[in-house]
């Protein structure tokens, strides 16, 4: 295999993939190098999957750029990838008087950002948009939308591979070599090889800074700022059909804790803000766990500790330390005498960004190579079967194509042995459970993989060869079991 | 013709059917999702079944197998198995079903329903555990299901939230197969679970118990390392001092069951006040005229032989609805109630039989011995033979030609200090036709026999 890249992007984000599939328009040679066995298994796969539309920022700034242009064009995305996208709107809620004045003055930010469908709301509006809410008014944002972050960033990923990206998983940069006008990139598998890049994109969210290092700019430091996160279980969904935040409060490193229905039929409640140490210390722990239920009910009393099925945590990547609070904007730059683009810092509204933020990467490169089309990339993908949201004519023409499509299982989630043997098919060639769950929702449900791990567990010894020692949640060392009982 | 279709081929639905059928229903239809009837009885093969209805110590393997013999050629049954009920709804004045299966996806009719859908654990989510998400947390059934069915070892060194029957009987299979069971937590200040079930699973292998203990904390990044665990107040909140860590690969919940009945409540059928339970009358109906509820759907139940009484009378009572006759109104059947809880020091537990006494043995002045609250003879040799050399009738796998893993337990009682190394001869063994002896018996080398447990 020749190792020789145009461009090697690290990191397998929604960034990384988005920036993938923008270069896989142009006659380079790419590749994604991520530590991870799979796509989003960093912050991309744990966040609150809002498509912000942009009245948080601060005007001028790339966050208010990227957010507002890629809010405006979300939905011809997803059409793009054939991924789910609810444009559900979005309510900010006032308890009192400064509330209201500090929704006034989003309202404001948002025209000049060029925010489209904001409405201020009295208390009466509100009442008849959202019942269950008790606030003396809100501000009303229509185009915000929801969507499902794994689905997104493995469709970004799935068609720059099918535009001819490679996708190097369980390949975590450690070391660089500067060799002439290219890189040599060493990385931490356990195999002695290495890749010749003559650019490289460090998309390498919280750990970016510690990327940058490794070319030898150490002017960048990523401050983790953990958000954790309760799911709670459909029942509660009939009721909660639009993401409600409170008005913002100074200082808080987030948006406030807000309740946002899923994709999934499922609604979250969260984010904690809790700047921690390490970069992956994604524990949940009781005192927040704790308050989000107590803060979540205050804003909706409907919610109530049973309806909780799960939990998880995500981590912003802040270049603000604690002491400075709030967010400052994006890096995004070609270093100077280095053929590196750095991207520090892409916290929230980063998923909304990524589009624009991969267009805006392409012209930073542009720069270095001029960029020509390859003529024969294909932006439209066609995403497996979601079975369980077809019309019923559409779900029996399938089984009888297919039998597979009959057997269920997921029960929780109504995902059939079709859709779980093409995620195990997937074209990135990557199996774990994690990915097999985030790809189909298997496990996602009430039971939460009490009767489908069973079953996900016999499809891929029966079927596939599978050793059970094999099988793996995420990475290598997350082994799901030990072994044969004999 | 009228129909009545038994959602569900558990013990339940099982006996529903045959309540249909006696009751002289014209066609029952028996729907299952599993590729095999049986519910959760198929991965319960620990022996415990069955003493009331068929007066006998069964596995929960046997029970299945007979209870579905009893009405597997009746012409008048229909069976589909790996066949989902998705969906219910009302036609005119029949009802129509969703099922689905690898044939297609159709709605059919029915006079009148039984439900019998089991139940379903209760998990991690629920009970928010803080901590890290890694792999190496199993509900118990789950567990169960993997290591009896599917033949995957979930873990080596283990710990066990919960002290209810399938949380102990777990930290016995488990043992015996080859991991080390580090602890059993349990949050109250008692056990949940049969004192008989303490007295096999838990002392006999000398796993510790915790109670009015919690697992505080989930302690690994990719795979499960430790746990925390703490001491709760009256209020059952953690007390943070009373903090220490066990090591350990894997966490098994076993926190509770929940009714399974997503598709009835769905339907419109009423719940109990402030509960996830469906409603039924003393006719086990709910409040859908000629829909009924029964087994662990209905609640979830300790024992099988209730289980299979009830289901009994809803199929029974759904035939006499499509005939419009009287209902009949059921009964729980009064059954022995096996004592739960931790063992004091000096009882002795019978555990011949399911229903586990507690036997006294005074010894008066003269040196004579009395023994009181043995519920039949057997208990008597059984205290005799306690103080003497333990033993238990173990119940375990071998694998079979196919792959297949097949329940087996042993003949005669084992002594204790042999259970381990006669499950681990049956490890080693992959069983083929000259194995077999007449009645199912099963040649273990230097051991009783086993007897397997096929259909
Ligand atoms: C709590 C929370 C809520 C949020 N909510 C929203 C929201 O509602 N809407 C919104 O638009 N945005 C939201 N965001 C922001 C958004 O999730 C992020 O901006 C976006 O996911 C960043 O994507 P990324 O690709 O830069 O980072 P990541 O997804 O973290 O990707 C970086 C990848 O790099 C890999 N990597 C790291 N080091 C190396 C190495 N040395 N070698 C190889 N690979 C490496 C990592 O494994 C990882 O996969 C939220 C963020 C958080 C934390
Ligand atoms: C681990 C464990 C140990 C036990 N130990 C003992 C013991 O020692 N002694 C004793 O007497 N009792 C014991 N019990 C209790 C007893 O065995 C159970 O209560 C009983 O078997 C439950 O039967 P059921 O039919 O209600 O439920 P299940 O056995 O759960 O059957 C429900 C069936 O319905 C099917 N189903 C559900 N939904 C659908 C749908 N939508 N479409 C199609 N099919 C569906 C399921 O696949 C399943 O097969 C134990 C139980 C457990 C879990
Ligand atoms: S004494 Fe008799 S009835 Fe009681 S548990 Fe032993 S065998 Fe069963």
């Amino acid at each position: 295999m020749d190792n020789t890249y145009d461009i090697v992007i690290i990191g397998g984000g929604a960034v990384g993939c988005a920036i993938a599939r923008e270069l896989s328009k142009y006659r380079l040679k790419v590749a994604v190098a991520e530590k991870e066995p799979d796509v989003a298994c960093g912050t991309s796969g744990r966040n609150s999957a809002v498509v912000h539309a942009g009245f948080n920022n601060k005007p001028d700034s790339l966050m208010a750029k990227f957010c507002v242009e890629g809010n405006l064009h979300f939905e011809e995305y997803c059409q793009e990838l054939d991924v789910p996208y609810f444009k559900t709107g979005k309510l900010l809620v006032a308890f009192d008087k400064n509330d209201l004045e500090t929704l006034q003055g989003l309202y404001r930010q948002g025209e000049r950002n060029g925010c489209k469908g904001l409405f201020m709301l009295t208390a009466e509006e509100l009442d008849r948009k959202a019942p269950y809410v008790k606030g003396i008014g809100a501000m009303f944002s229509s185009n915000t939308a929801i969507i499902n972050p794994f689905l997104y960033t493995i469709a970004l990923a799935e068609n720059a591979h099918e535009n001819g990206v490679e996708f190097l998983f369980n390949h975590e940069l450690t070391g660089v070599n500067k060799e002439g006008d290219s890189y040599k990139l060493f990385f931490n598998n356990g195999l002695k090889e290495t890749i010749t890049a003559r650019y490289v994109i460090n998309s390498a969210g919280l750990y970016s800074d510690k990327v940058s290092q490794l070319f030898g700019i150490n002017k960048y430091h990523i401050y983790p700022c953990r958000g954790q996160y309760l799911i709670l279980d459909k029942r509660i969904s009939d009721l909660i059909d639009i993401p409600v935040y409170p008005a913002p409060r100074k200082g808080i490193g987030g948006l406030g804790i807000h309740v946002t229905p899923t994709s999934d039929g499922t609604v979250i409640l969260g984010p904690s803000a809790e700047y921690i140490d390490d970069c992956d210390d994604y524990e949940s722990t009781r005192d927040v766990i704790d308050r989000l239920l107590d803060e979540a009910s205050q804003l909706i009393p409907d919610i109530k500790r049973k309806y909780v099925i799960g939990q998880y945590t995500g981590i912003r990547s802040k270049q603000a330390p604690e002491a400075e609070g709030g967010f400052r904007d994006f890096t995004i730059c070609a270093e100077e005498g280095t053929h590196l683009i750095n991207l520090i810092g892409i916290e929230s509204p980063g998923l909304t960004s990524s589009i624009p933020i991969a267009r805006h990467v392409c012209s930073l490169v542009n720069q270095w190579i001029p960029l020509t089309e390859t003529g024969t990339f294909i932006g439209k993908r066609k995403a497996p079967m979601r079975f369980r949201d077809l019309p019923d004519s559409e779900k029996e023409r399938l089984i009888n194509q297919c039998p597979e499509y009959g057997e269920v299982v997921c029960r929780c989630e109504g995902v059939t042995k079709k859709e779980i043997k093409d995620a195990i098919e997937n074209p990135l060639g990557t199996v774990t459970i994690a990915g097999i769950k985030n790809r189909t929702r298997c496990m996602t449900g009430r039971c939460q993989g009490g009767v489908c791990l069973a079953n996900l567990t016999e499809i891929l010894i029966n079927e596939y060869g599978y050793k059970p020692e094999d099988i793996v949640y995420r990475s290598e060392e997350s082994k799901y079991y030990t072994g044969r009982v004999k | 013709m009228k129909k009545i279709i038994v959602v569900g081929g558990g013990a339940a639905g099982i006996a529903a059917a045959q309540g249909a059928l006696d009751a002289g229903a014209d066609s029952v239809w028996l729907i299952d999702r599993n590729k095999e009837l049986g519910g959760i009885l198929r991965q319960c093969i620990h022996d415990g079944f069955g003493l009331n209805k068929y007066k006998a110590s069964m596995t929960g393997p046997e029970y299945a197998v007979r209870s579905i013999s009893e009405i597997y050629d009746n012409p008048r049954l229909h069976i589909s198995r790996s066949t989902n009920v998705i969906g219910v709804k009302k036609h005119n004045d029949e009802y129509q079903i969703q099922i689905q299966n690898s044939e297609g996806l159709k709605w059919v009719g029915a006079n009148s329903i039984v439900f019998a859908t089991g139940c379903r654990e209760k998990t991690r989510g629920m009970l928010m555990i803080p901590g890290t998400r890694p792999a190496g947390i199993f509900t118990a059934g789950l567990a169960q299901r993997l290591v009896n069915i599917e033949n995957v070892m979930p873990g080596k060194r283990v710990v066990i939230l919960g002290s209810g029957d399938i949380g102990l009987i777990m930290a016995r299979r488990l043992c015996l197969e080859g991991a080390e069971v580090a602890a059993v937590i349990e949050i109250m200040k008692d056990s949940g679970g049969l004192s008989r079930n303490i007295r096999q699973c838990l002392l006999d292998f000398d796993i510790p118990l915790y109670t009015g203990h919690t697992v505080s904390k989930i302690i690994g990044r990719e795979r499960v390392q430790a746990v925390e665990i703490c001491e709760v107040d009256d209020n059952l909140s953690v007390k943070k001092e009373t903090a220490q860590i066990i090591d350990c690969d894997t966490l098994i919940l076993s926190v509770g069951l929940i009714p399974e009945n997503e598709i009835l409540s769905a339907a419109g059928a009423e719940l109990c006040d402030g509960t996830e339970n469906v409603k039924t009358d003393s006719y086990l109906q709910t409040s859908l005229d000629g829909v009924f509820l029964c087994g662990n759907s209905r609640y979830v139940h300790d024992l099988v032989d209730r289980v299979s009484a009830e289901g009994y009378a809803a199929g029974q009572n759904a035939a006499l609805f499509i005939k419009m006759q009287n209902l009949i109104e059921f009964q729980d059947p009064v059954t022995m109630n096996a004592i739960k809880g931790i063992p004091q020091k000096t009882d002795i537990f019978c555990v011949l039989c399911p229903n586990g006494c507690r036997i006294k043995v005074d010894v008066n002045e003269k040196g004579e011995r009395n023994i009181s609250g043995n519920g039949c003879p057997k208990g008597v040799n059984f205290v005799e033979q306690e103080s003497k050399t333990p033993s238990r009738i173990v119940t375990t796998t071998v694998k079979g030609e196919s792959g297949r893993l097949i329940p087996v337990k042993s003949s005669l009682p084992i002594s204790l200090d042999k259970a381990a190394s006669y499950v681990k001869e049956c490890q080693n063994m992959i069983l083929s036709k000259n194995d077999l002896k007449e009645d199912r018996r099963i040649r273990v080398a230097g051991f009783p026999d086993a007897i397997g447990c096929y259909d």
